[in-house]
């Protein structure tokens, strides 16, 4: 009896282990494309105070760090910091993203959206800098709709993996 | 040596689990993971029953003194 309880309690643990795998895997995909919206509307504010109040991008990006979601709000902090403590604009951008790689759900290719609107950041005319503002704004857009895709399309995977993957483990160990 | 009917079933479920899998992972376009998924059950489906078929072998030669 006690045999047949201990079973029964490891096999349910092991399919609430993985479940639980598989509901982080599909939360982390929802993330993703909320954290490129937060960081849509923080370039759109970062354009419109560029643009209108003609502040520096130290205090620009502290001012969008306010109104943004947490954790963008966290990189734009640390940009401003770094601008601030006197390093380039680009550089400050590689770092800062170093630094919160792992507690963004970003992928490869939105850094580089990033760090190339970094390398045009803050070195032209308000003309060029609008310019690069929109083509990022558009290209953080298409990146928003890849991650739409991949959530319709990886979110119920990921959770019946999660699943399956368990069950599959208590069958071969029974 | 007893086959038992748990065996089967054992292997009637990693069936169903890696068809189920299958299905999920070409359902998302990812075609070439549900092939090795399914071959990862083939394996170890044949891995369980290995022994058993050995058995079945060795039987077999011990019965026509082969």
């Amino acid at each position: 009896m006690h045999k047949l309880l201990g079973k029964i309690a490891g096999s349910t643990f092991i399919v609430a282990a993985t479940v639980k795998i598989g509901y982080n895997e599909s939360y982390r995909l929802s993330c993703r494309k909320k954290q490129l919206k937060a960081l849509q509307s923080g370039i759109w504010l970062l354009k419109s105070d560029i643009n209108f109040t003609l502040s520096t991008l130290s205090i620009a990006f502290k001012r969008a760090s306010d109104l943004v979601d947490k954790s963008i709000s966290e990189l734009f902090l640390l940009i401003s910091k770094y601008i601030d403590e006197g390093m380039d604009v680009s550089d400050a951008f590689n770092k800062a993203i170093c630094v919160l790689k792992n507690s963004l759900q970003l992928k490869d290719c939105d850094y580089n959206i990033l760090i190339e609107f970094s390398k045009n950041l803050g070195n032209s005319d308000i003309e060029i800098e609008t310019q690069n503002f929109d083509k990022t704004l558009e290209l953080l857009k298409i990146s928003e709709t890849n991650a739409e895709d991949n959530i319709l399309k990886y979110s119920k995977l990921t959770k019946t993996l999660g699943l399956a993957l368990g069950v599959l483990t208590v069958i071969l160990l029974i | 040596m007893d086959i038992g009917i748990d065996l089967i079933f054992k292997i009637a479920a990693i069936g169903i689990v890696t068809s189920i899998v299958n299905i999920m992972l070409n359902k998302a376009g990812k075609d070439e993971l549900g092939m090795m998924v399914s071959l990862v059950g083939v394996i170890i489906v044949v891995l369980i029953v290995i022994d058993k078929i050995s058995y079945l072998f060795q039987s077999v030669k011990t019965l026509f003194n082969l």
